[in-house]
Protein backbone atom coordinates (compact mmCIF):
# COMPACT_ATOMS: atom_id res chain seq x y z
CA UNK A 1 0.00 0.00 0.00
CA UNK A 2 2.66 2.58 0.85
CA UNK A 3 6.50 2.14 -0.36
CA UNK A 4 9.17 4.34 0.19
CA UNK A 5 12.39 3.44 -1.84
CA UNK A 6 15.76 4.98 -0.98
CA UNK A 7 14.51 8.03 0.83
CA UNK A 8 17.12 10.76 1.45
CA UNK A 9 16.12 13.48 3.32
CA UNK A 10 17.52 16.94 4.77
CA UNK A 11 17.09 20.09 6.36
CA UNK A 12 19.30 22.33 4.08
CA UNK A 13 22.66 21.32 5.03
CA UNK A 14 21.75 19.16 7.18
CA UNK A 15 20.93 15.75 5.99
CA UNK A 16 18.68 13.30 8.29
CA UNK A 17 17.70 10.48 6.44
CA UNK A 18 20.12 8.50 4.31
CA UNK A 19 18.49 6.29 1.65
CA UNK A 20 15.34 4.79 3.47
CA UNK A 21 13.51 1.71 2.67
CA UNK A 22 9.77 0.94 3.60
CA UNK A 23 7.18 -0.61 3.02
CA UNK A 24 3.29 -1.15 4.72
CA UNK A 25 1.13 -3.87 3.12
CA UNK A 26 -3.06 -3.41 3.17
CA UNK A 27 -4.04 -4.49 6.46
CA UNK A 28 -0.96 -4.46 8.30
CA UNK A 29 0.23 -2.35 11.11
CA UNK A 30 4.17 -1.66 11.19
CA UNK A 31 6.29 0.45 13.93
CA UNK A 32 8.46 2.72 13.08
CA UNK A 33 11.12 2.51 16.22
CA UNK A 34 13.77 5.17 16.94
CA UNK A 35 15.34 7.64 19.37
CA UNK A 36 14.65 11.09 19.09
CA UNK A 37 16.35 12.28 16.18
CA UNK A 38 16.54 8.72 14.55
CA UNK A 39 14.45 10.65 11.77
CA UNK A 40 10.92 9.07 12.37
CA UNK A 41 8.97 12.32 12.04
CA UNK A 42 10.91 13.29 9.11
CA UNK A 43 10.13 10.13 7.35
CA UNK A 44 6.61 10.38 8.23
CA UNK A 45 6.39 14.02 7.12
CA UNK A 46 7.64 12.98 3.43
CA UNK A 47 5.33 10.32 3.61
CA UNK A 48 2.37 13.02 4.72
CA UNK A 49 3.86 14.80 1.78
CA UNK A 50 4.57 18.21 4.76
CA UNK A 51 8.13 17.85 3.70
CA UNK A 52 9.94 17.28 0.24
CA UNK A 53 12.25 14.53 0.42
CA UNK A 54 15.52 15.47 -1.73
CA UNK A 55 15.88 12.04 -3.40
CA UNK A 56 13.88 8.71 -3.62
CA UNK A 57 10.70 7.50 -4.27
CA UNK A 58 7.51 7.03 -2.54
CA UNK A 59 4.13 5.08 -3.82
CA UNK A 60 0.76 4.93 -2.13
CA UNK A 61 -1.50 2.75 -4.32
CA UNK A 62 1.10 2.32 -6.34
CA UNK A 63 0.90 6.05 -7.60
CA UNK A 64 3.78 8.65 -6.95
CA UNK A 65 3.69 10.86 -4.41
CA UNK A 66 6.01 13.49 -5.38
CA UNK A 67 3.67 15.55 -7.22
CA UNK A 68 1.08 15.71 -4.86
CA UNK A 69 0.12 18.24 -2.48
CA UNK A 70 -0.21 17.42 1.49
CA UNK A 71 -4.02 18.26 0.94
CA UNK A 72 -4.03 15.89 -1.71
CA UNK A 73 -2.69 12.75 0.17
CA UNK A 74 -4.58 13.15 2.87
CA UNK A 75 -7.86 13.46 0.46
CA UNK A 76 -6.33 10.16 -0.93
CA UNK A 77 -6.64 8.31 2.59
CA UNK A 78 -3.41 8.70 3.97
CA UNK A 79 -3.78 10.93 7.27
CA UNK A 80 -1.16 11.90 9.56
CA UNK A 81 -1.77 12.23 12.72
CA UNK A 82 1.37 14.57 14.17
CA UNK A 83 2.87 14.12 17.37
CA UNK A 84 1.76 18.05 17.90
CA UNK A 85 -1.21 17.12 16.68
CA UNK A 86 -2.39 20.13 14.88
CA UNK A 87 -5.98 20.38 16.13
CA UNK A 88 -7.65 24.10 16.05
CA UNK A 89 -7.49 25.39 19.34
CA UNK A 90 -10.45 27.70 18.95
CA UNK A 91 -12.80 25.07 16.88
CA UNK A 92 -15.11 23.09 19.48
CA UNK A 93 -13.84 19.57 19.83
CA UNK A 94 -17.21 18.47 17.36
CA UNK A 95 -15.79 21.48 14.58
CA UNK A 96 -12.33 19.49 14.72
CA UNK A 97 -14.10 16.47 14.22
CA UNK A 98 -16.43 17.90 11.61
CA UNK A 99 -13.51 19.19 9.46
CA UNK A 100 -11.89 15.66 9.36
CA UNK A 101 -13.41 14.71 6.23
CA UNK A 102 -13.28 17.97 4.12
CA UNK A 103 -14.47 18.68 1.67
CA UNK A 104 -16.87 15.81 2.00
CA UNK A 105 -19.87 15.89 5.30
CA UNK A 106 -19.26 14.06 8.22
CA UNK A 107 -21.18 11.20 8.33
CA UNK A 108 -22.84 10.81 11.93
CA UNK A 109 -22.09 7.13 11.89
CA UNK A 110 -17.96 8.69 11.63
CA UNK A 111 -18.53 10.40 14.46
CA UNK A 112 -20.46 7.59 16.51
CA UNK A 113 -17.60 5.77 16.04
CA UNK A 114 -15.33 8.11 17.15
CA UNK A 115 -17.04 8.59 20.21
CA UNK A 116 -17.28 4.63 20.85
CA UNK A 117 -13.84 4.23 20.78
CA UNK A 118 -12.65 7.42 23.05
CA UNK A 119 -15.67 8.33 25.18
CA UNK A 120 -14.29 10.77 27.44
CA UNK A 121 -14.56 13.18 24.12
CA UNK A 122 -18.53 12.87 24.14
CA UNK A 123 -18.08 14.88 27.30
CA UNK A 124 -15.55 17.70 26.10
CA UNK A 125 -17.84 17.75 22.78
CA UNK A 126 -18.13 21.71 22.79
CA UNK A 127 -15.26 21.91 24.22
CA UNK A 128 -12.69 24.29 22.76
CA UNK A 129 -9.49 21.89 21.20
CA UNK A 130 -6.63 24.15 22.90
CA UNK A 131 -8.60 23.68 26.11
CA UNK A 132 -8.28 20.02 26.79
CA UNK A 133 -5.84 17.89 27.71
CA UNK A 134 -2.84 16.72 26.05
CA UNK A 135 -4.45 12.49 25.64
CA UNK A 136 -7.89 14.31 25.06
CA UNK A 137 -6.39 16.02 21.80
CA UNK A 138 -4.47 12.99 20.97
CA UNK A 139 -7.62 11.50 21.02
CA UNK A 140 -9.22 14.29 18.68
CA UNK A 141 -6.34 14.62 16.58
CA UNK A 142 -6.99 10.33 15.80
CA UNK A 143 -10.94 10.90 15.96
CA UNK A 144 -10.32 13.77 13.26
CA UNK A 145 -8.35 11.47 10.72
CA UNK A 146 -10.62 8.78 11.84
CA UNK A 147 -13.79 10.98 9.86
CA UNK A 148 -11.37 11.16 7.26
CA UNK A 149 -11.95 7.36 7.03
CA UNK A 150 -8.20 7.07 5.93
CA UNK A 151 -6.75 3.82 4.21
CA UNK A 152 -3.40 4.30 5.60
CA UNK A 153 -3.59 5.96 9.30
CA UNK A 154 -0.02 7.20 10.51
CA UNK A 155 0.87 7.84 13.74
CA UNK A 156 4.08 9.96 14.92
CA UNK A 157 4.36 9.18 18.47
CA UNK A 158 0.80 9.22 19.38
CA UNK A 159 1.52 9.08 23.31
CA UNK A 160 4.72 11.61 24.12
CA UNK A 161 3.55 13.40 26.98
CA UNK A 162 0.60 11.28 28.03
CA UNK A 163 0.52 10.09 31.43
CA UNK A 164 0.51 6.16 31.65
CA UNK A 165 -2.98 5.46 31.95
CA UNK A 166 -4.00 7.96 29.28
CA UNK A 167 -0.84 6.31 26.85
CA UNK A 168 -2.90 2.52 28.00
CA UNK A 169 -6.36 3.89 26.96
CA UNK A 170 -5.24 5.28 23.89
CA UNK A 171 -3.44 1.99 22.54
CA UNK A 172 -6.26 0.19 23.86
CA UNK A 173 -8.46 2.17 21.70
CA UNK A 174 -6.11 1.38 18.29
CA UNK A 175 -6.37 -2.03 18.95
CA UNK A 176 -9.67 -2.11 19.21
CA UNK A 177 -9.99 -0.22 16.23
CA UNK A 178 -7.39 -2.88 14.50
CA UNK A 179 -9.81 -5.59 15.46
CA UNK A 180 -12.83 -3.73 14.22
CA UNK A 181 -11.63 -2.42 10.98
CA UNK A 182 -8.72 -4.08 9.88
CA UNK A 183 -7.28 -0.67 8.70
CA UNK A 184 -3.86 0.02 7.92
CA UNK A 185 -1.32 1.81 10.50
CA UNK A 186 2.55 3.12 10.05
CA UNK A 187 2.96 4.33 13.86
CA UNK A 188 6.06 5.84 15.53
CA UNK A 189 7.02 5.16 18.73
CA UNK A 190 9.56 4.93 21.22
CA UNK A 191 7.62 2.99 23.30
CA UNK A 192 8.30 -0.12 22.63
CA UNK A 193 6.24 -2.79 24.47
CA UNK A 194 3.03 -0.95 24.09
CA UNK A 195 3.80 -0.42 20.06
CA UNK A 196 5.10 -4.11 19.06
CA UNK A 197 2.38 -5.51 21.13
CA UNK A 198 -0.24 -3.86 18.78
CA UNK A 199 2.03 -3.93 15.44
CA UNK A 200 2.97 -7.10 13.35
CA UNK A 201 6.76 -5.88 11.74
CA UNK A 202 8.81 -3.42 13.00
CA UNK A 203 11.45 -1.08 11.88
CA UNK A 204 14.07 0.23 13.67
CA UNK A 205 15.36 3.56 12.88
CA UNK A 206 19.22 5.04 14.00
CA UNK A 207 20.31 8.13 12.43
CA UNK A 208 18.75 8.32 9.60
CA UNK A 209 19.13 4.11 8.49
CA UNK A 210 17.08 1.73 8.92
CA UNK A 211 19.16 -0.72 11.85
CA UNK A 212 17.29 -3.31 12.01
CA UNK A 213 14.12 -4.86 11.05
CA UNK A 214 11.86 -7.51 11.64
CA UNK A 215 8.47 -9.31 13.11
CA UNK A 216 7.63 -7.74 16.52
CA UNK A 217 9.03 -10.63 18.44
CA UNK A 218 11.94 -11.05 16.45
CA UNK A 219 12.53 -7.34 17.08
CA UNK A 220 11.41 -7.66 21.36
CA UNK A 221 13.90 -10.63 21.31
CA UNK A 222 16.54 -9.19 19.68
CA UNK A 223 19.50 -8.39 22.09
CA UNK A 224 20.62 -5.02 20.56
CA UNK A 225 17.00 -4.06 20.61
CA UNK A 226 16.40 -4.45 23.60
CA UNK A 227 19.30 -2.80 24.83
CA UNK A 228 18.98 0.16 23.06
CA UNK A 229 15.11 0.32 23.40
CA UNK A 230 13.83 -1.71 26.71
CA UNK A 231 16.85 -0.66 28.89
CA UNK A 232 17.26 -4.20 29.40
CA UNK A 233 19.27 -7.29 27.99
CA UNK B 1 -25.69 62.40 18.33
CA UNK B 2 -24.05 63.77 15.59
CA UNK B 3 -20.96 62.48 16.48
CA UNK B 4 -21.84 59.23 17.28
CA UNK B 5 -23.44 58.61 13.84
CA UNK B 6 -20.31 60.49 11.67
CA UNK B 7 -18.00 58.50 13.99
CA UNK B 8 -20.17 54.97 12.97
CA UNK B 9 -20.17 55.94 9.25
CA UNK B 10 -16.30 56.78 8.84
CA UNK B 11 -16.08 53.69 11.56
CA UNK B 12 -18.05 50.89 9.45
CA UNK B 13 -15.45 51.86 6.55
CA UNK B 14 -12.47 51.24 8.86
CA UNK B 15 -13.92 48.18 10.31
CA UNK B 16 -14.08 46.92 6.17
CA UNK B 17 -10.23 48.42 5.94
CA UNK B 18 -9.44 46.58 8.78
CA UNK B 19 -11.21 43.02 8.10
CA UNK B 20 -9.72 43.19 4.33
CA UNK B 21 -5.95 43.91 5.36
CA UNK B 22 -6.52 41.77 9.02
CA UNK B 23 -7.98 38.46 6.55
CA UNK B 24 -4.55 38.40 4.55
CA UNK B 25 -2.31 38.46 7.46
CA UNK B 26 -4.04 36.07 9.60
CA UNK B 27 -4.11 33.24 6.58
CA UNK B 28 -0.56 34.22 5.05
CA UNK B 29 1.24 36.12 7.13
CA UNK B 30 1.57 39.24 4.63
CA UNK B 31 0.73 42.48 6.01
CA UNK B 32 -0.30 44.25 2.81
CA UNK B 33 1.00 47.72 2.98
CA UNK B 34 -0.59 48.75 -0.76
CA UNK B 35 -4.10 48.10 0.66
CA UNK B 36 -4.91 51.78 0.55
CA UNK B 37 -2.73 51.89 -3.22
CA UNK B 38 -5.39 49.37 -4.17
CA UNK B 39 -8.64 51.18 -3.20
CA UNK B 40 -6.91 54.42 -4.71
CA UNK B 41 -6.35 52.88 -7.94
CA UNK B 42 -10.14 51.08 -8.05
CA UNK B 43 -11.32 54.65 -7.10
CA UNK B 44 -9.57 56.39 -9.74
CA UNK B 45 -10.60 54.36 -13.02
CA UNK B 46 -13.74 54.16 -11.57
CA UNK B 47 -13.55 57.87 -11.89
CA UNK B 48 -12.24 57.16 -15.39
CA UNK B 49 -14.80 55.60 -16.34
CA UNK B 50 -17.86 58.30 -14.90
CA UNK B 51 -15.94 60.93 -16.57
CA UNK B 52 -16.12 58.98 -19.25
CA UNK B 53 -20.00 59.39 -18.87
CA UNK B 54 -20.08 56.05 -17.75
CA UNK B 55 -23.24 54.67 -15.82
CA UNK B 56 -23.01 54.91 -12.22
CA UNK B 57 -23.39 51.19 -11.61
CA UNK B 58 -20.50 50.59 -13.68
CA UNK B 59 -18.49 52.75 -12.61
CA UNK B 60 -19.09 50.92 -8.82
CA UNK B 61 -18.45 47.74 -10.69
CA UNK B 62 -15.20 48.76 -12.69
CA UNK B 63 -14.00 49.71 -9.11
CA UNK B 64 -15.08 46.35 -7.27
CA UNK B 65 -14.00 44.50 -10.34
CA UNK B 66 -10.68 46.37 -10.60
CA UNK B 67 -9.83 45.89 -6.80
CA UNK B 68 -10.38 42.35 -6.90
CA UNK B 69 -8.05 41.76 -10.14
CA UNK B 70 -5.45 44.15 -8.84
CA UNK B 71 -5.74 41.92 -5.40
CA UNK B 72 -5.36 38.64 -7.36
CA UNK B 73 -2.54 40.05 -9.67
CA UNK B 74 -0.15 40.99 -7.18
CA UNK B 75 -0.97 38.15 -4.84
CA UNK B 76 -0.03 35.71 -8.01
CA UNK B 77 3.25 37.89 -9.36
CA UNK B 78 4.90 39.93 -6.99
CA UNK B 79 3.99 38.00 -3.78
CA UNK B 80 5.06 34.63 -5.59
CA UNK B 81 8.36 34.87 -3.68
CA UNK B 82 7.37 36.09 -0.13
CA UNK B 83 5.59 33.09 -0.26
CA UNK B 84 8.23 30.57 -0.66
CA UNK B 85 9.49 32.11 2.90
CA UNK B 86 8.17 31.24 5.98
CA UNK B 87 7.53 32.76 9.22
CA UNK B 88 9.80 36.12 10.23
CA UNK B 89 11.33 36.29 6.60
CA UNK B 90 7.89 36.16 5.11
CA UNK B 91 6.58 38.67 7.24
CA UNK B 92 9.58 41.23 6.65
CA UNK B 93 9.37 40.37 2.91
CA UNK B 94 6.17 40.77 2.32
CA UNK B 95 6.16 44.58 4.08
CA UNK B 96 8.99 45.35 1.52
CA UNK B 97 7.35 44.04 -1.13
CA UNK B 98 4.00 45.27 -0.79
CA UNK B 99 5.55 48.77 0.25
CA UNK B 100 7.40 48.71 -3.63
CA UNK B 101 3.87 47.79 -4.57
CA UNK B 102 1.95 50.91 -3.30
CA UNK B 103 5.19 53.33 -4.28
CA UNK B 104 5.07 52.24 -7.81
CA UNK B 105 0.95 52.33 -7.69
CA UNK B 106 1.00 55.72 -6.14
CA UNK B 107 3.54 56.95 -8.57
CA UNK B 108 1.95 55.92 -11.87
CA UNK B 109 -1.49 57.34 -10.16
CA UNK B 110 0.21 60.91 -9.15
CA UNK B 111 2.16 60.98 -12.50
CA UNK B 112 -1.13 59.91 -14.67
CA UNK B 113 -3.80 61.56 -13.20
CA UNK B 114 -2.63 64.04 -10.37
CA UNK B 115 -6.45 65.76 -9.72
CA UNK B 116 -8.25 62.98 -10.20
CA UNK B 117 -11.03 62.19 -7.49
CA UNK B 118 -13.37 59.51 -6.83
CA UNK B 119 -17.08 60.58 -5.72
CA UNK B 120 -20.35 59.42 -6.52
CA UNK B 121 -23.09 62.35 -5.49
CA UNK B 122 -26.09 61.28 -4.26
CA UNK B 123 -28.69 63.12 -5.09
CA UNK B 124 -31.69 64.17 -2.32
CA UNK B 125 -32.19 66.09 0.68
CA UNK B 126 -30.56 65.21 3.76
CA UNK B 127 -32.18 62.20 5.88
CA UNK B 128 -33.42 63.16 9.50
CA UNK B 129 -31.74 59.82 11.41
CA UNK B 130 -32.16 60.26 15.17
CA UNK B 131 -33.00 64.63 15.03
CA UNK B 132 -29.30 64.46 13.05
CA UNK B 133 -29.84 65.60 9.52
CA UNK B 134 -27.44 62.68 7.37
CA UNK B 135 -26.50 62.97 3.62
CA UNK B 136 -27.72 60.44 1.84
CA UNK B 137 -24.37 59.72 0.75
CA UNK B 138 -23.01 58.93 4.14
CA UNK B 139 -25.95 56.54 4.83
CA UNK B 140 -25.22 54.61 1.89
CA UNK B 141 -21.82 54.46 2.49
CA UNK B 142 -22.58 53.33 5.93
CA UNK B 143 -25.17 50.82 4.81
CA UNK B 144 -22.65 49.15 2.37
CA UNK B 145 -20.22 48.84 4.52
CA UNK B 146 -22.85 46.99 7.20
CA UNK B 147 -23.73 44.37 4.36
CA UNK B 148 -20.02 43.80 3.55
CA UNK B 149 -19.13 43.07 6.68
CA UNK B 150 -22.24 40.83 7.50
CA UNK B 151 -21.58 39.28 4.35
CA UNK B 152 -17.89 38.59 5.06
CA UNK B 153 -19.33 36.92 8.51
CA UNK B 154 -21.54 34.95 6.93
CA UNK B 155 -19.43 33.75 4.56
CA UNK B 156 -17.01 32.66 7.33
CA UNK B 157 -19.00 31.36 9.92
CA UNK B 158 -22.01 29.43 7.69
CA UNK B 159 -20.10 28.31 4.69
CA UNK B 160 -17.95 25.32 4.45
CA UNK B 161 -15.14 27.85 2.32
CA UNK B 162 -15.58 29.79 5.04
CA UNK B 163 -14.69 26.82 7.95
CA UNK B 164 -11.69 26.26 5.56
CA UNK B 165 -10.53 29.67 6.15
CA UNK B 166 -10.69 29.90 9.37
CA UNK B 167 -9.23 26.88 10.23
CA UNK B 168 -6.23 27.46 7.88
CA UNK B 169 -5.99 31.12 9.82
CA UNK B 170 -5.41 28.69 13.16
CA UNK B 171 -3.30 26.16 12.10
CA UNK B 172 -2.43 25.54 8.21
CA UNK B 173 -0.23 22.60 9.05
CA UNK B 174 -3.91 20.84 10.82
CA UNK B 175 -5.48 22.01 7.98
CA UNK B 176 -3.34 20.09 4.84
CA UNK B 177 -3.70 17.30 7.17
CA UNK B 178 -7.54 17.57 7.04
CA UNK B 179 -7.43 17.59 2.95
CA UNK B 180 -7.66 21.50 3.18
CA UNK B 181 -5.69 23.28 0.28
CA UNK B 182 -4.20 26.43 1.32
CA UNK B 183 -3.41 27.87 -1.63
CA UNK B 184 -7.38 27.38 -2.71
CA UNK B 185 -7.88 29.04 0.21
CA UNK B 186 -5.93 31.87 -0.13
CA UNK B 187 -7.04 33.01 -3.29
CA UNK B 188 -10.65 32.85 -2.36
CA UNK B 189 -9.16 35.44 0.52
CA UNK B 190 -7.20 37.12 -1.64
CA UNK B 191 -10.22 37.95 -3.83
CA UNK B 192 -12.37 38.37 -0.52
CA UNK B 193 -10.25 41.33 0.54
CA UNK B 194 -10.09 42.85 -2.88
CA UNK B 195 -13.58 42.80 -2.95
CA UNK B 196 -13.43 44.89 0.43
CA UNK B 197 -11.29 47.14 -0.96
CA UNK B 198 -13.33 48.05 -3.47
CA UNK B 199 -16.18 47.92 -0.88
CA UNK B 200 -14.18 50.89 1.00
CA UNK B 201 -13.49 52.51 -2.36
CA UNK B 202 -17.17 53.30 -3.38
CA UNK B 203 -18.28 53.65 0.09
CA UNK B 204 -15.48 56.36 0.24
CA UNK B 205 -16.41 57.73 -2.69
CA UNK B 206 -20.69 57.69 -1.55
CA UNK B 207 -19.68 59.65 2.01
CA UNK B 208 -16.95 62.17 0.67
CA UNK B 209 -14.41 61.44 -1.75
CA UNK B 210 -11.05 59.21 -3.18
CA UNK B 211 -8.22 61.32 -4.13
CA UNK B 212 -5.27 60.53 -5.88
CA UNK B 213 -3.12 60.69 -2.64
CA UNK B 214 -5.20 58.80 -0.17
CA UNK B 215 -3.09 55.63 -0.65
CA UNK B 216 -0.72 55.53 2.25
CA UNK B 217 -3.28 57.05 4.87
CA UNK B 218 -6.23 54.40 4.15
CA UNK B 219 -3.36 51.95 4.49
CA UNK B 220 -2.33 53.31 7.90
CA UNK B 221 -5.63 53.54 9.12
CA UNK B 222 -6.37 49.66 7.88
CA UNK B 223 -2.80 48.73 9.63
CA UNK B 224 -4.09 50.47 12.97
CA UNK B 225 -7.59 48.85 12.93
CA UNK B 226 -6.05 45.58 12.33
CA UNK B 227 -2.98 45.91 15.24
CA UNK B 228 -5.95 47.38 17.71
CA UNK B 229 -8.63 44.23 16.58
CA UNK B 230 -5.76 41.95 17.53
CA UNK B 231 -3.81 41.39 14.10
CA UNK B 232 -5.42 38.66 12.03
CA UNK B 233 -8.39 38.75 13.62
CA UNK B 234 -11.41 39.60 11.80
CA UNK B 235 -13.98 40.22 14.46
CA UNK B 236 -11.52 42.08 16.20
CA UNK B 237 -10.90 44.20 13.39
CA UNK B 238 -14.49 45.00 12.29
CA UNK B 239 -14.79 46.22 16.32
CA UNK B 240 -11.60 48.10 16.34
CA UNK B 241 -12.89 49.82 13.16
CA UNK B 242 -16.10 51.18 14.57
CA UNK B 243 -14.09 52.10 17.85
CA UNK B 244 -11.74 53.87 15.97
CA UNK B 245 -14.14 55.54 13.62
CA UNK B 246 -16.10 57.08 17.08
CA UNK B 247 -12.67 58.11 18.77
CA UNK B 248 -11.60 59.71 15.44
CA UNK B 249 -15.03 61.83 15.16
CA UNK B 250 -15.14 62.77 19.42
CA UNK B 251 -11.43 63.80 18.38
CA UNK B 252 -12.36 65.98 15.29
CA UNK B 253 -15.29 67.08 17.50
CA UNK B 254 -13.23 68.22 20.74
CA UNK B 255 -9.81 68.83 19.34
CA UNK B 256 -9.87 69.62 16.11
CA UNK B 257 -9.12 67.85 13.10
CA UNK B 258 -5.26 68.53 13.22
CA UNK B 259 -4.81 66.67 16.13
CA UNK B 260 -6.84 63.78 15.37
CA UNK B 261 -4.29 61.48 14.29
CA UNK B 262 -2.28 62.22 17.10
CA UNK B 263 -5.76 61.35 19.12
CA UNK B 264 -6.13 58.00 17.26
CA UNK B 265 -2.96 56.53 17.33
CA UNK B 266 -2.96 57.15 21.42
CA UNK B 267 -6.42 55.14 21.28
CA UNK B 268 -4.28 52.22 19.17
CA UNK B 269 -1.21 52.87 21.57
CA UNK B 270 -3.68 52.33 24.83
CA UNK B 271 -5.53 49.38 23.17
CA UNK B 272 -2.32 47.58 22.30
CA UNK B 273 -0.93 48.18 25.89
CA UNK B 274 -3.62 47.17 27.63
CA UNK B 275 -5.56 43.92 25.45
CA UNK B 276 -1.69 43.03 23.46
CA UNK B 277 -3.98 40.86 22.02
CA UNK B 278 -6.45 42.59 20.65
CA UNK B 279 -9.75 44.91 21.61
CA UNK B 280 -11.58 41.45 21.74
CA UNK B 281 -9.07 39.84 23.51
CA UNK B 282 -8.66 35.89 23.06
CA UNK B 283 -11.33 34.27 26.43
CA UNK B 284 -8.16 34.57 29.16
CA UNK B 285 -5.45 33.15 26.82
CA UNK B 286 -2.09 34.32 27.40
CA UNK B 287 -0.56 36.59 25.15
CA UNK B 288 2.56 34.74 24.65
CA UNK B 289 -0.01 32.21 22.89
CA UNK B 290 -1.38 34.41 20.83
CA UNK B 291 1.81 35.32 19.25
CA UNK B 292 2.82 31.31 18.70
CA UNK B 293 -0.33 31.17 17.01
CA UNK B 294 0.13 32.79 13.97
CA UNK B 295 3.72 32.28 13.99
CA UNK B 296 3.59 28.88 14.65
CA UNK B 297 0.89 28.97 11.81
CA UNK B 298 2.67 30.85 9.29
CA UNK B 299 5.90 28.88 10.18
CA UNK B 300 6.41 26.44 7.96
CA UNK B 301 7.87 22.78 8.50
CA UNK B 302 11.47 23.95 8.55
CA UNK B 303 9.80 24.98 12.79
CA UNK B 304 8.48 22.01 15.23
CA UNK B 305 7.18 21.80 18.42
CA UNK B 306 7.71 18.14 18.40
CA UNK B 307 9.85 15.36 19.72
CA UNK B 308 12.00 14.76 16.90
CA UNK B 309 12.94 18.33 16.98
CA UNK B 310 16.19 17.03 16.98
CA UNK B 311 15.79 15.70 13.46
CA UNK B 312 15.84 19.57 12.29
CA UNK B 313 18.18 20.81 14.89
CA UNK B 314 20.41 22.50 12.20
CA UNK B 315 17.76 24.14 10.47
CA UNK B 316 17.72 27.93 11.37
CA UNK B 317 14.08 29.54 12.63
CA UNK B 318 13.91 31.81 10.16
Amino acid sequence: MLEVRDLHAGYGELAVLHGVDLSVGVGEVVALIGANGAGKTTLLRCVAGLHRPSAGALTFDGAPLAARSAAAIARAGLRLVPSDRRLFPQLTVRENLLLGAHPRRVASADLRRVTALFPRLAERWGQRAGTLSGGEQQMVAVGRALVGRPRLLVLDEPTTGLAPPLAAELYAALASLRTETGITVLVAEQQLPRVLAMAERGIVLERGRVRHRGSSTELADDPAVRRAYLGVG
Amino acid sequence: MAIVLDGSVLGLQLAVLGVGISLVFGLSGVLDLAYGAKVVAAAIVGSLVLAGGGPVLLGVAVTVGLAVVLSLGIDRTVLAPVYRRHGEARVVLSLLVTLAVAFVIDGVLVSRWPHAAFSLAVAGPPVDVLGVRMRGGSLLAAGLGLVALAATFLLLHTTRAGRAIRCVIQDEEGAQLCGIEPARVRTVVVVLSGALAGVVAVAQGLASSVAVADGFDLTILAVVVAVVGGLGRVAGAAVAGVVLGLVHALATATVGASATWVVLLLAAAVTIVLRPEGILGLGGRAPRRHTARWSRRIAGPDRTTDDDAADRAGEGRG
